[in-house]
């Protein structure tokens, strides 16, 4: 028999493989399967396929990745922190922060870099191309010698037997031998700069002259020998504009370059088929990415835009802007993309498919890159910060290897290197990795401000401290570090010199950066028990948040205040703070409606509106249904209204499925805190402990810090540690014994202690 | 021949059609039991059973709906029977479940999982929405809270799930060719 004998039950052929059946269904599908060969043979054949899937962590794992719709950001991250130490992620960012963060991690593409390779293998072909010198106007006033390089660059570079370094590259590498530019065109400075990068061949141009036309010349030299392999001379003919002329310099070039033949795979296209046709719109767009290169969003927004009103197809402008600005440009510039080079379409591509949640795509895209340009190191570093963003560490370590192997050079990959070995445990490694960074890149602050990072995961606060100060003396702009100092001086109690890092930050930081100052000051006073203040500093914050329109801040801000309010037992002002938090949501489309819904209903129950909480918990269901990290938060929620109605049972297990989905202090918190209330004490110390040896981020959960050593005094005094408890009630006394307002678990606590005291 | 016709000639003696009747229910069986039942010896034995009992009880008993409902039936009780056996003789739940761990780990072509994937992202670009439904399957989802989620009907569902299946079935094909 070769076909179904009733296609209705054939259709659940696949649902029954997977279990996906209702008993009743699945009984009749059973029966079909004795009366129907064929469908009982496709069944056989496809059992260990079903199996794997059906059952198979990596598979499941694998296709939470393809389902990249409710693979938001924030469930990615939390994934990726579970793996390892969560600090580094909570220092830095708040959660909904993090989010909008971490899409644009996803989608950013620092630079298009044509990377040199494996030092004894790529030498071989390896060319840097020098800044062209104009001769007729020393100024370069209409920015041809930048003109020139790039397009040669982008032209040669299509070659997939010549290895170039790109403009980038050499301006990095220039500044730290301590050059401009506007030197670099220089002979002796561009030998220096050819054996730093490890080239064998070196290509110096001039403009010789630009009317009646255009005149380049070059000289093809080897670096090892200083031998001159060939000279080139090209003359714009009439109606020749700098791209008809790069494209006959470059043939020339290419036939002077001892390769191996010719390269068959290379497409034979003019330069401005991959470029533009447009020397304004390439001008502006080169300045782009300079710009970009320098951290300069702003100008470097402003020149991309200007390229597009040149040249409205030039993708490369969109696929940076996309980065920069506005995600969904992404899909211009693949609209435009066969009219950029290989390298270029398959990045291009690997950042739509990002946008479109298509993960496996996107690997598929650079693999295939890489399949193609074998050396192309940029890949490589893509491909391990997809993995390390969908929480495969171990993958993304790999190709992190990979791309420092293929470029020693590569400085995003060494950072990414030591915070992937972090994440997995491997201390050592990830110093070792960073300490490369720093060898490659002295004069840079970010190295040390990771350094910082990985000291600070590893509870080695003192020389986090003295990490992030150097990055700090390196450049005093660079004021992520200064954030992090003061979090650090808080985590000492320095509140002076905490207090003192975040006036700067919310004097002189971006608006992001000023949004985190302004919390981290309310937090200062949080810790010190500085209630009434706290309030109005938050307060305060959120004025300034909506001023400046960080929404984002403005959100988290509120939920901040509204867990305060909950502590002084104000429930009804509880409730209303977060309702703020959602209407921010609703009105800006911001992140994470689910965390805000979650600690609504908290308050909700506490106040007994049993008919409110069962709508917001159906609102909270229908976000569950499409995101993973939505469904942790319903556990939460569900654990909360069980934990108040004394259902320690039902709690514990909603607490436990929060703690198993996505990594947030809270969940291990109230998971503890059950334990404690049933008298599981060695579980409840464990998970108060794993709190206090890896206190969350300060920013968002100050409250939590403080109060989980009360309980964890109560878990020790509860199994008779007397000393233990005392300590932690000192602890947690020490916080907040001289409160503004005399909270019932400072009463207790110092009932408590009295009491184990004299134990 | 449609099982039940095979059923009531094997029934009147013909024994040719009987040993045709039985060939298909043992393919059947061992694919219903196979799903179930992750031991394969255990899962073999069970098949035995319940061909046994069949081909010892079909001509007299009475069978009130159709055959195939009735060799349902047995085979499930066996089943049954067989799961039962196994709580009496003390096996725990983590224990059993820590069984089914270590047979499925030993997949035997190790190259298996590394096709899968590749196939699965290979659907995923044409039929993303395979790829929902098996994440929120896995979470636990219901058919009926997956439709509601995707905005689908049940009808879609399955569907879409047979559609994606004949994708991944060609691919897998695929691969192992070129392999």
């Amino acid at each position: 028999m070769n076909r179904c004998i009733d296609k209705k039950h054939g259709d659940r052929l696949h649902a029954y493989e997977l279990g996906t059946l209702s008993e009743e269904d699945q009984v009749a599908f059973e029966q079909h399967l004795i009366e129907c060969p064929y469908c009982a043979g496709r069944v056989a054949a496809f059992s260990e396929v079903s199996r794997v899937i059906a059952h198979d962590k990596e598979i499941h794992e694998f296709t939470r990745v393809l389902a990249a719709p409710e693979n938001d950001a924030t469930s990615l991250d939390q994934r990726g922190a579970r793996t390892g130490n969560w600090l580094r992620k909570r220092w830095s960012l708040s959660l909904p922060l993090a989010a909008a963060a971490l899409v644009i991690m996803l989608l950013v593409d620092w630079q298009i870099d044509i990377k040199p390779a494996n030092e004894a293998k790529a030498a071989e072909n390896r060319m840097v191309v020098l800044y062209s010198a104009n001769l007729e106007d020393p100024g370069d006033s209409l920015h041809l010698g930048d003109i020139t390089t790039n397009l040669l660059i982008t032209r040669l570079a299509e070659s997939r037997t010549l290895q170039i370094t790109s403009c980038e590259r050499l301006l990095a590498v220039g500044a730290d031998l301590g050059y401009d530019k506007q030197v670099l065109h220089r002979a002796e400075i561009g030998l220096e700069l050819a054996q730093k990068v490890n080239a064998r061949w070196i290509l110096a141009g001039e403009i010789v002259r630009t009317e009646p036309s255009l005149v380049i010349t070059s000289r093809l030299s080897d670096v090892a020998t200083g031998d001159i392999l060939g000279t080139q001379r090209v003359e714009g003919k009439p109606g020749d504009d700098v791209f008809d002329v790069i494209d006959r310099l470059s043939i020339e070039i290419r036939q002077d370059l001892p390769l191996p033949g010719p390269d068959q795979d290379e497409r034979n296209l003019s330069i401005a088929e991959i470029t533009t046709r447009s020397p304004e719109a390439y001008h502006h767009y080169l300045e782009g990415v300079e710009y970009k290169t320098r951290f300069s969003a702003d100008r470097s927004i402003e020149e991309f835009r200007l390229a597009l009103e040149y040249d409205s197809t030039l993708a490369m402008a969109y696929f940076y802007l996309a980065t920069l600005e506005d995600p969904a440009l992404i899909r211009r510039a693949m609209a435009f993309s066969d009219r950029v080079s290989l390298r270029e379409k398959r990045h291009i591509e690997c950042s739509y498919a990002l946008a479109e949640g298509d993960t496996a795509s996107a690997i598929e895209s650079m693999l295939e890159l890489i399949e193609e340009y074998p050396l192309e190191a940029y890949a490589y570093w893509r491909l391990g910060k997809i993995y390390s963003l969908t929480g495969q560490p171990q993958l993304a370590i790999d190709y992190f290897e990979n791309a420092v192997t293929v470029d020693p050079g590569y400085r995003d990959a060494y950072n990414d290197l030591a915070y992937a070995y972090d994440a997995i445990g491997k201390r050592d490694q990830s110093i070792i990795a960073i300490s490369r960074y720093i060898e490659v890149a002295p004069g840079e602050a970010n190295p040390y401000d990771t350094r910082g990072d990985l000291y600070a995961n590893n509870g080695r606060v003192d020389e986090a401290i003295s990490s992030y100060t150097e990055a700090l003396s390196i450049d005093s702009s660079f004021l992520v570090s200064l954030g992090k100092l003061g979090g650090l001086y808080l985590l000492k109690r320095n509140y002076r010199q905490a207090d003192s890092c975040f006036r700067v930050l919310t004097l002189k930081g971006s608006y992001s950066e000023r949004a985190a100052g302004r919390r981290y000051l309310a937090v200062s006073a949080l810790l010190r028990g500085r209630f009434s203040q706290t309030l109005l500093m938050f307060d305060s914050a959120i004025s300034a948040d909506t001023l400046d329109s960080e929404y984002e801040s403005a959100a988290g801000n509120l939920l901040q205040k509204s867990l305060v309010l909950a502590e002084l037992d104000r429930f009804d002002e509880a409730k209303s703070t977060v309702s703020g938090s959602l209407r921010l949501v609703e009105g800006h489309s911001l992140c994470c409606e689910y965390l805000y819904r979650a600690f609504l209903i908290g308050y909700l129950e506490k106040q007994g509106d049993t008919a409110q909480t069962r709508r917001e918990m159906e609102a909270l269901r229908a976000l569950a249904l499409e995101k993973d990290t939505a469904l942790a938060f319903e556990w939460y929620a569900k654990g909360s209204v069980y934990f108040d109605h004394g259902n320690f049972e039902a709690a514990l297990e909603a607490f436990g499925e929060a703690s198993r989905l996505v990594d947030y202090p809270y969940f291990p918190f109230m998971l503890a805190r059950t334990y404690l209330e049933i008298g599981s004490l060695d579980k409840a110390a464990e998970q108060f402990e794993e709190l206090v040896a890896n206190p969350p981020d300060p920013r968002w959960a100050t409250l939590l810090n403080t109060k989980v050593h009360y309980y964890l005094g109560r878990t020790y005094e509860e199994s008779h540690w007397f000393d233990k408890a005392t300590r932690e009630y000192e602890t947690f006394l020490s916080f907040w014994e001289h409160a503004d307002i005399n909270l019932p678990s400072v009463i207790d606590a110092r009932n408590r202690l009295r009491a184990v005291t004299h134990n | 021949m449609d099982v039940n016709e095979a059923f009531q000639r094997a029934k009147d003696g013909d024994k040719a059609v009987e040993e045709q009747l039985l060939e298909q229910l043992l393919v059947s069986f061992r694919v219903i039991v196979q799903r179930r039942i992750w031991d394969r010896m255990d899962g073999e034995d069970i098949v035995q059973q319940a061909l046994i009992t069949v081909l010892g009880k079909y001509k007299t008993a009475e069978i009130a709906i159709n055959f195939a409902a009735w060799a349902h039936k047995v085979l499930n009780n066996k089943i049954m029977d067989h799961v039962k056996m196994k709580r009496l003789r003390g096996l725990k739940m983590g224990e059993y479940a820590g069984q089914q761990e270590t047979l499925m780990v030993a997949v035997p072509d190790p190259g298996l999982k590394a096709r899968i994937k590749g196939c699965l992202a290979r659907v995923n670009r044409s039929h993303k929405q395979y790829a929902r439904i098996l994440n929120l399957h896995f979470q636990g989802y219901s058919t009926e809270e997956i439709c509601h989620a995707l905005g689908i009907t049940a009808n879609n569902f399955y569907v879409s799930l047979s559609r994606a299946r004949t994708m991944l079935e060609a691919c897998l094909k695929q691969k192992e060719t070129d392999s």
